[in-house]
């Protein structure tokens, strides 16, 4: 049933790029094929099939002339006639809702009260024919219709019950005790309403400083909250402890600091400030008031736009001041400069990769108070510098979870210290950030003086049979050394005293550096555990990544515990992946990287020439429990392996889950979203594939 | 497995079986008071008509875990049929929310704040006023002040 709860779209299209004549006819043959299954009582798949059309409509909903209105109306009129016939009354109601908006017509009111009539819902019905009778469609197809409806109606409904609308007050009926806890539940701009309805309202509202003691101002669509409301809000609390306050968009962050300061923070545990606008040198001040007064309950804080040197937040967050703050996420900041790394030279990000593996740096940064940060977010930090970032990261040692966005800083040095640093991080993402280039050359020259390399035998074998020619020679060898070398020696390091946690989540997107052996490195032991695996664009990986995960499982190395828990599979707890966009993965790497993830459920594949129909077969015999599947710009697939993909998919996953589950329904297994954006495929096959995939456990 | 009978405010009787009847704590802290007893339990605040409802969310939910974590109970959504249940007019549900309270039946008093809580929620002043039926008591000046404080949170 847990299907069911959620949403799913799928959107399935073709010939985007093609005259758009092509594509309407493409279009109207699919929705007669739903008819025709309409007709034939088949209401689930005709159902799949008219939502499937819609969600290809709203993709194309930039050119609205070449989806007639007339048509979009009969798509959602049988996809609620689809769904009343299935039972599903509650549905079909949100879609007349939704349509009422999208293309008015009376149809929807009339099609609503029906529902309502057969429930004995006359109230409701009434109520939702004036509606339709009042809102302003005049004339139309259906008008007269609901005038008549209306009238049959009216009287239908004063037999039923003599319905007088009573007095209905809540905060009058209901104890003190029960109204208070309804209004606890509000969002803050939903309760901000109750304060204004009527005087009894009003005085409950503002004299209880419960209610005031969360004040969250997100969501209000980039418009500042005026300093002056949440002064008064503040005011409200009579002393009693601030929970958390959620800004964004604040356009007088000062006067807000200054109220801050006379608050009582003492229990404030969240803080969540985005884009602020204010001036360094007179908020920082009383920022550090504002931190000093909560540090020993803050637990979150979100920071943006600008108006803070990283480094000095750094320092003023650590556990002196803040010993429970697990989460710490920063957008859009410099880094400034710190006494302790004044020698830093910009142009030198790689060489200084050297120094922090050395002793020195290490015992030297030793000396500043670490933070307890389980979580650190560091997105468009400007002028972050591989060096700065190791210092911080230094300094984390319970980091789980780490987020790069939008920082000009090199992968390499930081892949390297991660192990190093944090060794119980599990998950990390890094994602656009701009100056990823990675020249080898430097790498090279500053270590080789330096490394005394211990090559682990992975590496050494790699090198004499299976690493690709085109690293033979040159400097990729010499710099996966060195990478083996850090990262081998701390993983023995913490194993032996933490033990180190494994990778559960790693997302590395479009990273121009990347190659196989640098992925092998940092994943190598983490195989078992990993869950996510995000590698889209990663345009230098080859099917050898997928073979890398295998290695341990040879008989040669010596690691027959791992084969014997895990069943042979080498990425047992693999449940997304995607390799989207890495070009040079092929055909026989994905058959094999399948036959490794019984457990997957997500997977892109977007954009990889590989994906054939073989392909296709190897992923539905060996990943039964696949529910999103993308495959956008393969072009390699043909009709009858996309067709076979689904039939094989949907009896072996029903095997699967046949046991434990019986709601698997007659078709599709529990797939539910599958992409097939511009693939060269047949109409009668997408129409076969959209009767097939689950929506809303329909 | 025994049977309690409880008597309604307008003295009907409800034969419910004991396990379904605990779920209210006061029942079961008079069960425990009293014994074993024949004799009918009243309950002099709830009517038969929301006696009626209150024992078929019973029923439904007797064999549910009890949770005793508090920001779990707050913030999971309200369930299918829980949904469907609560689809009564104001009067009901504000009787079976304060039935739920006098017979301190957490989970089902959660359920209908929870159902009152999104009948508010997204709403402005003038549309709670509507839902509730309540007259607007402010004069036009403080009714002005008091949309200026809140004008961030409009949302159209």
């Amino acid at each position: 049933m847990a299907s069911a709860v959620l949403l799913f779209y799928s959107y399935l299209s073709r010939y985007i790029s093609n005259s758009l004549d092509s594509n309407t006819y493409c279009l109207n043959v699919i929705q007669q094929q739903g008819q025709t299954l309409y007709e034939n009582g088949k209401y689930r798949k005709a159902y799949r099939v008219f939502f499937g059309l819609q969600q290809l409509q709203h993709q194309q909903w930039t050119n609205p002339y070449h989806w007639q209105h007339q048509q979009q109306k009969l798509l959602l009129y049988y996809q609620i006639k689809c769904l009343i016939h299935l039972g599903k009354r509650q549905e079909a109601l949100n879609i007349c809702y939704t349509s009422v908006k999208i293309c008015p017509s009376p149809i929807w009111y009339l099609l609503a009260t029906d529902m309502y009539i057969q429930d004995g819902h006359w109230d409701l019905a009434l109520e939702v024919v004036r509606i339709g009778y009042s809102s302003s469609i005049l004339g139309g197809d259906k008008w007269g219709e609901l005038m008549l409806q209306e009238r049959i109606l009216y009287e239908g409904h004063l037999r039923q019950n003599q319905y007088v609308k009573a007095h209905m007050d809540l905060v009058e009926i209901l104890s003190y005790d029960i109204v208070c806890s309804i209004f606890m539940l509000l969002p803050l701009k939903s309760f901000v309403h109750c304060s204004g309805v009527s005087r009894s309202w009003r005085s409950l509202t503002l004299t209880n400083p419960l209610f005031w003691q969360h004040l969250d101002f997100t969501g209000t669509r980039f418009r500042p909250v005026p300093s002056t409301t949440i002064q008064l809000y503040l005011s409200r609390l009579q002393d009693a402890p601030l929970l958390s306050l959620l800004v964004h968009n604040e356009q007088n962050a000062q006067d807000l600091l200054k109220y801050l300061c006379q608050t009582n923070c003492s229990k404030l545990f969240e803080l969540d400030w985005t884009s602020f606008q204010c001036s360094t040198k007179a908020s920082w001040p009383l920022f550090r008031q504002v931190i000093f007064s909560a540090g020993k309950s803050l637990t979150t804080i979100r920071l943006g736009s600008g108006w803070f040197w990283l480094n000095e937040l750094i320092d003023l967050v650590s556990t002196t001041t803040c010993p429970y703050l697990t989460t710490l996420d920063i957008y859009g900041c410099f880094t400034g400069h710190a006494p302790y790394y004044h020698n830093d030279n910009d142009d030198d990000t790689n060489g200084r990769f050297t120094t922090m593996t050395t002793t020195s740096f290490l015992t030297h940064d030793k000396s500043l108070p670490p933070l307890s940060l389980r979580y650190l977010g560091l997105s468009d930090v400007h002028g972050l510098t591989a060096s700065h970032l190791g210092t911080i990261l230094l300094r984390c040692p319970h980091l789980a979870e780490l987020v790069l966005h939008n920082c000009p800083v090199n992968i390499i040095p930081t892949i390297g210290l991660l192990s190093h640093a944090c060794p119980l991080l599990q998950q990390f993402s890094y994602h656009q950030n701009k100056s990823n280039q990675f020249s080898p050359r430097a790498i090279t020259t500053t270590i080789e003086p330096l490394s005394h390399p211990i090559i682990p035998f992975w590496i050494a074998s790699q090198q004499h049979h299976t690493l690709p020619t085109r690293f033979r020679n040159g400097d990729q060898p010499t710099y996966s050394n060195l990478l083996a070398n850090t990262t081998s020696s701390t993983n023995k390091l913490c194993n032996d005293d933490t033990g180190h946690a494994y990778w559960k989540k790693l997302t590395l997107i479009q990273t121009k550096t990347l190659t196989d052996d640098l992925l092998h490195s940092l994943l190598s032991g983490s195989y078992h555990s990993v869950q996510t695996l995000d590698l889209r664009g990663n345009k230098r990986l080859t099917d050898h990544s997928i073979f890398n995960t295998m290695v341990h499982l040879h008989p040669n190395d010596g690691v027959d515990d791992a084969k014997l828990k895990n069943g042979g599979v080498a990425l047992p707890s693999l449940e997304e992946c995607s390799f989207a966009d890495c070009l040079h993965i092929t055909e026989v790497g994905l058959c094999s990287l399948f036959e490794h993830t019984p457990r997957l459920r997500q997977v892109d594949l977007s954009g990889l020439s590989g994906v054939t129909d073989v392909v296709l077969l190897s992923m539905a015999l060996h990943c039964p429990y696949l529910s999103i599947v993308r495959l956008a710009h393969c072009r390699s697939m043909t009709d009858d392996g996309v067709r076979c993909f689904i039939d094989t998919f949907a009896k072996n996953s029903k095997k699967e889950q046949l046991p434990n589950k019986d709601k698997a329904g007659d078709d599709g297994g529990l797939l539910q979203e599958l992409d097939l954006t511009d693939t060269y495929l047949s109409m009668e096959c997408l129409a076969y594939v959209m009767c097939h995939i689950q929506r809303s456990g329909i | 497995m025994s049977n309690v009978r409880l008597l309604s405010s307008d003295n009907e009787e409800f034969v419910v079986q004991k396990e379904v009847a605990e779920r209210s704590v006061l029942i079961k802290n008079m069960l425990e008071d009293v014994g074993e007893t024949d004799s009918a339990i009243p309950l002099p605040n709830v009517t038969a008509k929301v006696l009626k409802k209150v024992i078929e969310w019973c029923d439904h939910h007797s064999s549910d875990p009890v949770t005793t974590d508090e920001t779990e109970r707050r913030t999971t959504d309200i369930d299918e049929w829980d949904q469907k249940f609560m689809e009564v007019d104001q009067e009901t549900l504000f009787d079976i929310i304060l039935a739920a309270n006098y017979l301190d039946i957490k989970p089902l008093l959660d359920v209908g704040c929870k159902t009152v809580a999104n009948m508010i929620k997204g709403k402005t002043a003038e549309e709670i006023r509507k839902i509730f039926n309540i007259v607007n008591d402010f004069t036009p000046e403080e009714e002005a002040q008091i949309r200026k404080e809140n004008e961030w949170a409009e949302d159209r």
